[in-house]
């Protein structure tokens, strides 16, 4: 209605074409989008800065002005990063660094959260959205309070508990977490499970279907991307977690995590910031890839948390 | 269910305690999950708290030791206000730039999604790996960032971002930053869902940017930056990772780097004081219960919740 009667108006007394709502809002939006795509480059310089590092060779690296472009470009510190040659310059100790075996650690403690963490959440987040005991809303309660506190005051006992059952330097107080679900997984599990029509569960108990197979063969299945974003995010999770492998597996052991082994990477008897962005970037790489591939689903995800929490 | 439909149909009765038997099942790993993993700690820690524990095992009941030994240390409040300060300045600049960036975003833009997951991007990756490499972009002698100053023609280019106490600060205020894009994400999904009829509303009043953004936007945005503004609280008062591996776990400079939790990881996992650092990690865990139980009593005066629809069976 107003944008009729302003152009009625504009026909009225012809405005010069900067003053012309349309004219304007041309210009606003171009405005915005210089703005945008230059906010965009900035977020994008790390990657950008990473990848051309890790590329260059050692000695470009240490240029002022530094170059933009690696050249001569070269895949030496992938190499290195890759195969744990980080000591060759300053061998004064046989130090152990593979990135094979790291590798194996990190999928251990992944794969045994997907089984069990993201199994358990949904089996939970079932229970909270579809049956009904009592004492059911106070259970959702402690879900939602778990969700929201600070994991501070754990860290210290969890850690006395685990060192006293002797699981120290073990991959269990990594996976042990995932038996019991994690609140996160089973809020946003519940949630998506709210939106499932209920016509459909008591059509399938009339039919004889228990609620076990009607969890496993049908919520599931109809579920398929909320599973998806969970196992994505666990994947995310573990794969960057840092502070638990640190107390649990140590730096520079045999079970340590690749996160963990950048310290190794850094550390300055060894240190070459090639490498280290070689390594970084490598670490980078899955996590990436993993985002471009489902990064709808993801921001959905994101999105539903937020918004319906 | 009425007790006289029940005692009308008995069958109904097993069929439902049947249903609630399964819940209790499908959902005992949680509430075992409560007890071993989070009561039971938690009260554990407070025992902890109390005693002198060492990772070597030696525990002698020191009563409130660890908590009055807290007014003797001055690291213990210097990390305190440091990471204070930090969350004082980061949590209202996330808030802010990642309103501004929503709004933005929340236009005709050409490309929209391109922008959403570029944006998002820093939020999802940012762990260990991508902290090594911005110790590297703000490296004084041969960082990009103190290049491009230079390019700029700023003075004095030549800034000791993690080398220096003064600037170490900025330097985690501009990474907390370049996370902006989940709150960006969630203002923007906010923004999409106010519903057009109030902005006609607004103009038929004829309400200009300003006024719609204040009694209608900001209205209809509370509850999302309220959420907003309780996860980002709660994990800046949290900050580990990245000043550990930018400071290769020392705090440096001159403690510059030392966040409460880095400071508490060290009591505890680097000196061995189990039963200090579970002190310290009591006095977070209440200052953090504080702000939340305060931001909520706040909530419910300044968030404008719309009247719940069907979730009032949950």
């Amino acid at each position: 209605m107003v944008s009729r009667s302003s152009s009625a108006q504009a026909a009225v007394s012809k405005p010069a074409l900067w003053q012309r709502k349309s004219v304007r809002d041309g210009i606003w939006l171009a405005f915005v989008h210089l703005f945008l795509i230059f906010v965009a480059m900035v977020l994008l310089l790390p990657f950008f800065w990473l990848v051309t590092s890790a590329l260059k060779p050692e000695h470009d690296l240490f240029l002022y002005p530094p170059k933009w472009l690696p050249n001569p470009l070269t895949l030496d510190n992938f190499y290195k990063a890759f195969t744990g040659e980080l000591y060759e310059e300053h061998n004064t100790a046989a130090v152990m660094f593979s990135p094979p075996l790291y590798l194996r650690n990190t999928l251990i403690i992944i794969v045994g959260n997907v089984i069990f963490g993201v199994t358990t959440s949904a089996l939970v987040a079932y229970a909270l959205a579809r049956l009904r005991f009592p004492g059911r809303d106070l259970l959702f309660y402690t879900v939602v309070g778990a969700l929201f506190m600070p994991g501070v005051v754990l860290i210290i006992p969890r850690f006395v508990i685990f060192s006293r059952l002797h699981l120290i330097k073990t991959f269990l107080p990594l996976i042990i977490p995932g038996f019991f679900g994690y609140a996160n997984q089973i809020f946003f599990l519940r949630q998506f499970f709210l939106t499932i029509p209920r016509d459909l569960e008591d059509s399938a108990y009339v039919d004889g279907c228990s609620t076990f197979r009607f969890w496993w063969q049908i919520m599931l299945p109809l579920c398929k991307a909320a599973v998806a974003v969970q196992l994505i995010i666990t994947f995310m999770y573990h794969w960057n977690d840092f502070l638990d492998p640190m107390i649990y597996l140590g730096v520079g052991s045999k079970l340590t995590t690749l996160q963990l082994a950048i310290v190794q990477v850094m550390d300055p008897r060894a240190l070459q910031y090639g490498v280290l962005m070689a390594y970084s970037a490598m670490l980078i790489a899955p996590c990436l890839l993993v985002f471009f591939l489902f990064q709808r689903f993801l921001i959905q995800g994101v999105v539903f948390t937020g918004i319906k929490g | 269910m009425t007790v006289v439909q029940q005692a009308r149909k008995p069958w109904r009765l097993t069929w439902h305690s049947k249903r609630a038997l399964e819940g209790y099942l499908f959902a005992l790993p949680w509430i075992v999950g409560i007890f071993a993993f989070f009561l039971y700690p938690m009260g554990y820690a407070v025992y902890i708290s109390f005693t002198d524990w060492r990772v070597t095992g030696i525990s002698p009941w020191v009563g409130l030791g660890n908590y009055t030994r807290l007014f003797r240390d001055p690291l213990f409040f210097h990390s305190l206000k440091l990471t204070t300060v930090y969350t004082l300045i980061s949590v209202p600049l996330q808030l802010v730039v990642g309103f501004l960036m929503a709004y933005l975003l929340n236009q005709k833009i050409a490309g929209l999604g391109v922008f959403r997951t570029i944006y998002y991007m820093p939020s999802l990756l940012s762990g260990p790996a991508i902290a090594t490499v911005w110790g590297w972009l703000f490296n004084t002698e041969f960082g990009v960032v103190n290049y491009i100053l230079d390019l700029l023609g700023v003075p004095n280019h030549s800034i000791p971002w993690l080398t220096s106490r003064e600037w170490i600060l900025y330097f985690y205020i501009i990474m907390g930053l370049w996370t902006v894009g989940n709150t960006v994400v969630l203002y923007l999904a906010g923004l999409q869902g106010i519903p057009s009829e109030y902005y006609e509303a607004a103009d038929v009043d004829g309400a200009n940017r300003f006024h719609k953004l204040v009694y209608v936007t900001l209205p209809q945005m509370s509850p999302v930056i309220f959420y907003t503004l309780l996860t980002t609280i709660v994990s800046s008062f949290q900050v580990f990772t990245v000043a550990f591996v930018v400071s290769k776990g020392t705090g440096s400079p001159a403690n510059g780097s030392l966040f409460y939790y880095l400071y508490l990881y060290r009591i505890g996992f680097g000196g061995g004081y189990l039963g200090y650092a579970a002190a310290l990690a009591w006095v977070l865990f209440i200052i953090l219960v504080i702000i939340s139980a305060v931001l909520f009593r706040a909530s419910g005066v300044l968030v404008y919740y719309e009247a719940r629809r069907e979730e009032g069976g949950a």
